[in-house]
């Protein structure tokens, strides 16, 4: 038998805002069912692609996976003079699809900075009010007048015969003499040049950044060469213009790559050095020898070594301390990479470059983590880029796998964070006099280990970025939090946790993160945060550690060196860790709703044991200790008749009359019922047990498991979890038993701040006003450090004011009384409890 | 007429989030904004460069600061880089006499982030400078993000209908800041790009409600 205690110890008003999600998972409306946004455990698989021989339903790659290939041959010359690039490349296309070719299209990136590129003429108008700046001007200026765009020279087939080709903005078709058959392949050679942006006028993954000071340039090259574009089995070629958002789909292959560049310039590239004996100063090969073995980084080219050669002076003893043969004074090197499959190639080039290295141990190999920056960058560079380069290599490879390549490098330049394959360019620098900011250093780090990171994604797990930005970017900005939160204690972690997200995720006016790059609303926190924080919660909260590392690992390695896609990811998380994450995706990935868990209403039921005296003591209880009404305690001075007519009173007027009295036929009834039971049922009824029903409220749409604390009156608390399974009967709405020997005063969801819960002011119990965050900050601060002092001033002035006071108060009384005493210590404490309390009121 | 190309943007990593509400007792409007200290620090130095005589006390007798009079500013320069980089920092950086008061951030506010009362095109947006006073809180830092805290106090106590919000327009031209309106229910999204800078508090097409 149970009865309800007390009806409602809590109840909240519902919202009853029930919108619709922006997607219904179900084919059907079911208004049968009191669900706001249907069965949000129902099966995603009808938005996923239809699994095939290419890609399966496990979310690996299928038998007949299938990538193109492209492998390039580049000779590129780098002009100081005139910050121009001009090139030949061969490229061999391989035909690995089952289809056949008619042509092969080319990107042309660097066609974006043409004054009419779309990028340019679809670009909003920028603020120009209330002023604008002299640089603003000149950036405006320069985007008009900028040269920029490929110049091609020739696009010719291998036996130097011209190939018909056409140019669509930044992409360029060229047809083939004849169709390209499934598994053949075909040479073709572009001959180019471009002019190099200026990073200081126009924003761009790669450009030169000026020096005046010593005159020298530091160029960070990328998107310098023609790439294939893309054929894939999900889209044919990846037919998106390059407008700047959406990254790059490009096609894994060898690099041999020959940069020639001045002579005293220093060069840092995708791939291995393949010439250093030609290029390196024999000092720089010891010292690259001696890093390798060293557990610290090392300089190759010193600040000293690197200041001097600002000076731009050729040095014939250098000429002829390289080896190179040559005679006399030479002007340029050629430096030659190569690079076995990447997607990409960059390269950075300077005067101004100090190098230095670092060999980490990586599985069976030593990778040389290696940074390269000018003498603005120290003391920072040197302290913390090679070491956030290891950093990075050590825990992603423990998430993923061995970073596969043989260096890894971080160069500062006009670039504040861009990712190739091998190489990465990085912006932030100290002050002029070589400090800086706590803000400054994290950035740092920060930004190297996003970077560094991206090797593995979308380098390696080689993700459409033009489509998904998220698959790189958020997965990337997962790894990057774990590996910030390896490198120091309470490391600042913009992304990652997920109460960060929470002021993004609480308003409105967003789109989910399936959403194609070129359409998202807010990108930083779209695609990288909102993925990120995600991934967490999913580690953390849903699956857990073990079961996440190992299906998140299971999926990088499934897709090393290969292409996946959404489905590809979410299939393979669900089948390497045996949990069904339908419900996830769709919440977090498919849709724009948001965790908002409620505490609604709490109902306390305990055992009745119906005992008939203990019910008419409880009653009887009850009644005392109940508060009377406002007419009862008015009335109660009010005359009553039967006080002055006692004729009126009757036995139940009388004392004999008890209306909780208990009829000794319901004392044997009760005794009857006990005999009838056995012991087991006996020892039941006996029971103290609280039964606590609490109703839990699914604001925000997102269901999530339920973590709720619950406080218990002998000050003890236990965390309790209950499993997002709780909501498949209903998504809106849930009631929760919670059994306890102990009675509990309080309860508190998700009170370790893990799933990104956007109002905490319905997560509590009793009801909790949680004012904005505003209005905490205010009442939490409400004075300011000046009026502190003012006010600790006043008091001082007039505690010493009323001591004064008192002083002379009780000089007139000893006066009176010869001998009174001169205790005064109640005195002085009544004076020195005024200001207190006066100041507490 | 200036064909206006904007910068494009490379990875787009900073944004502000904001929440707003209209205080009906006081009469001002009550801003929490977060940024990234990246963004605060930028600023900060985008101040010194561009204001180096700012170092005026412009507190009030409470010892808060505010802005008495509007007096337009020169948007800070353009340039990331020049952010993260000192290396042509030639002319030297002045020294405030408030260090590290919130008066710099005050000062960008006032400029960047404004209530109005009439339609306005951005080019006119010096028109509503005089109107609202502004009255800073104070910041808490946040693990790699900075809350700015503070208010403005509409002329005449009467709530504007718009608001124009600029932050960080002048760095990142793709730039999107986020303001949730609280106080209404359901409470309203704003999202302030180049293209869109200004929202309506009122109900406005281009919102949507949020849950």
């Amino acid at each position: 038998m149970m009865r309800n205690l007390v009806q409602t110890l809590f109840s909240t008003s519902i919202l009853a805002i029930l919108g619709l999600s922006s997607l219904n998972a179900q084919p059907l409306p079911n208004p049968k069912h009191s669900d706001s946004q249907g069965d949000r455990f129902y099966q995603i698989d009808q938005w996923l692609p239809t699994p095939n021989d290419q890609r399966t339903a496990s979310g690996a790659p299928g038998p007949e996976y299938w990538q193109q290939r492209a492998d390039y041959q580049i000779s590129v010359t780098l002009d100081d003079d005139n910050q121009r690039i001009s090139a030949v490349a061969k490229i061999d296309y391989h035909n690995e699809s089952p289809h056949l070719l008619n042509y092969i299209w080319v990107q042309l990136d660097q066609n974006r900075f043409e004054p009419d590129a779309i990028s340019a003429t679809a670009s909003p108008a920028p603020a120009l009010a209330p002023r604008v700046t002299f640089d603003r001007l000149k950036s405006i200026f320069a985007r008009l007048t900028f040269d920029g765009g490929y110049k091609i020279k020739s696009v010719k087939d291998q036996q130097g015969s011209p190939l018909k080709h056409t140019i669509n903005e930044t992409m360029m078709r060229i047809d083939l003499p004849k169709p390209m058959m499934p598994g053949e392949s075909i040479t073709f050679s572009i001959e180019y040049a471009y002019n190099i942006i200026d990073s200081n006028l126009i924003s761009g993954r790669s450009g030169h950044e000026f020096f005046e000071k010593d005159g020298n340039y530091i160029y960070e090259i990328a998107q310098w060469f023609p790439r294939v574009v893309s054929y894939t089995d999900y889209t044919g070629w990846q037919n998106k213009q390059f407008i700047g958002r959406g990254e790059f789909t490009l096609e894994l292959g060898n690099y041999d790559v020959s940069i020639t560049v001045p002579e005293d310039m220093v060069v840092a590239s995708t791939g291995e050095l393949a010439n250093p004996d030609q290029v390196l100063k024999p000092a720089w090969i010891e010292r690259l020898a001696e890093a390798r073995k060293s557990t610290k980084p090392m300089f190759i080219v010193t600040p000293e070594e690197a200041k001097e050669n600002e000076g731009g002076e050729q040095n014939e003893s250098d000429a002829s301390d390289n080896g190179t043969g040559r005679e006399g004074k030479v002007n340029t090197k050629t430096w030659r990479f190569m690079a076995r499959n990447v997607r990409d190639f960059a390269f950075a080039a300077s005067r101004k470059f100090i190098w230095d290295a670092m060999g980490v141990k990586v599985g069976d190999q030593t990778v040389m983590a290696m940074s390269y920056y000018p003498n603005e960058g120290e003391p920072l560079w040197s302290q913390y880029s090679t070491e956030a380069i290891a950093h990075t290599l050590e825990v992603y490879g423990r998430y993923s796998f061995d970073y596969p390549y043989p260096v890894a490098i971080s160069v500062n330049g006009p670039v504040y964070g861009m990712e190739y394959p091998m190489i990465c360019f990085n912006g932030p620098r100290p002050e002029d006099d070589g400090t800086y900011s706590k803000t400054t250093k994290y950035a740092l780090i920060s930004v190297i280990i996003h970077e560094v990171g991206h090797n593995y994604f979308p380098m390696i797990v080689n993700s459409d970025e033009r489509q998904w930005t998220w698959m790189d970017e958020g997965l990337n900005t997962f790894l990057q939090y774990l590996s910030e939160q390896e490198w120091e204690e309470n490391y600042p972690s913009r992304r990652g946790e997920p109460e960060k997200i929470v002021p993004y995720m609480r308003g409105g006016n967003q789109r989910p993160i399936m959403t194609g790059s070129e359409e998202i609303l807010q990108f930083g926190a779209n695609a990288y945060a909102k993925p990120a924080t995600a991934l967490n919660i999913l580690r953390e909260t849903i699956m857990g550690r073990e079961l996440f590392d190992f299906a998140f690992k299971e999926y990088a390695v499934r897709w090393k060196f290969k292409r996946p896609t959404p489905s590809d990811f979410f299939r393979t998380m669900e089948d390497a860790s045996g949990v069904d994450l339908d419900w996830f995706w769709r919440g977090w990935f498919y849709s724009t709703d948001h965790v908002d868990l409620g505490i609604e209403d709490v109902n306390l039921f305990v055992i009745d044991q119906g005992d008939p005296d203990e019910a008419a003591e409880r009653k009887r209880k009850e009644r005392e200790e109940k508060e009377p009404s406002i007419s009862d305690q008015r009335n109660e001075e009010l005359p009553k008749r039967i006080d002055w007519q006692p004729g009126l009173k009757d036995f139940y007027n009388s004392a004999d009359y008890d209306e909780f009295s208990v009829e000794e036929s319901a004392r044997k009834a009760y005794q009857k019922m006990l005999e009838e039971l056995d012991d087991s049922q006996r020892s039941l009824l006996q029971r103290t047990t609280n039964f606590y029903v609490v109703k839990f409220r699914n604001h925000g749409g997102i269901v999530m498991p339920i973590i709720v604390r619950l406080h218990y009156a002998d000050n003890t608390n236990e965390i309790v979890r209950v499993p997002v399974d709780i909501w498949r009967s209903n998504g809106d709405s849930v009631s929760k038993l919670f059994v306890s020997e102990k009675e509990i005063v309080r309860m508190e969801l998700d009170p370790f701040r893990e799933t990104a819960d956007t109002e905490s002011s319905n997560n509590h119990w009793p009801p909790k006003l949680i004012p904005s965050r505003f209005k905490l900050y205010k009442s939490s601060s409400s004075d300011n450090e000046m009026r502190k002092a003012n006010k600790k001033k006043e008091a001082a002035e007039k505690k010493a004011a009323k001591e004064a006071e008192n002083a002379s108060g009780n000089e007139s009384e000893n006066k009176d009384e010869a001998d009174a005493s001169t205790d005064t210590p109640s005195n002085t404490e009544a004076s020195e409890a005024a200001p207190s309390s006066q100041s507490s009121q | 007429m200036i064909l206006l190309i904007t910068a494009l943007l490379l990875h787009p990593v900073h944004e502000t989030i904001a929440e707003i509400e209209w205080n009906e007792k006081t009469k001002r409007f009550e801003v929490a904004m977060r940024l990234d200290a990246i963004d605060d620090q930028w600023i900060r130095r985008e101040s010194k460069r561009e204001l180096p005589n700012k170092a005026k006390n412009e507190n009030s007798s409470d010892g808060q600061a505010t802005s008495s009079d509007r007096n337009p500013k020169l948007l800070p320069s353009l340039g990331r880089r020049q952010a993260t980089r000192a290396v042509t920092a030639t002319r030297k950086q002045p020294n405030t006499a408030n260090g590290e008061t919130g008066n710099w951030r005050l000062q960008y506010v006032e400029t960047h982030f404004l209530v109005t009362d009439r339609e306005i095109e951005t080019g006119e947006a010096s028109k509503v400078f005089s109107q609202p006073r502004y009255h800073w809180l104070g910041i808490e830092e946040d693990r790699g993000h900075v809350w700015w805290y503070f208010e403005i106090e509409p002329a005449g106590g009467k709530r504007p209908d718009s608001l124009v919000n600029m932050m960080l327009f002048e760095k990142e031209s793709d730039q999107a800041n986020r303001v949730l309106l609280l106080g209404t229910k359901p409470s309203r999204t704003f999202i302030h790009t180049l293209k869109s800078p200004r929202h309506s508090f009122e109900s406005d097409s281009q919102d949507v409600e949020s849950n």
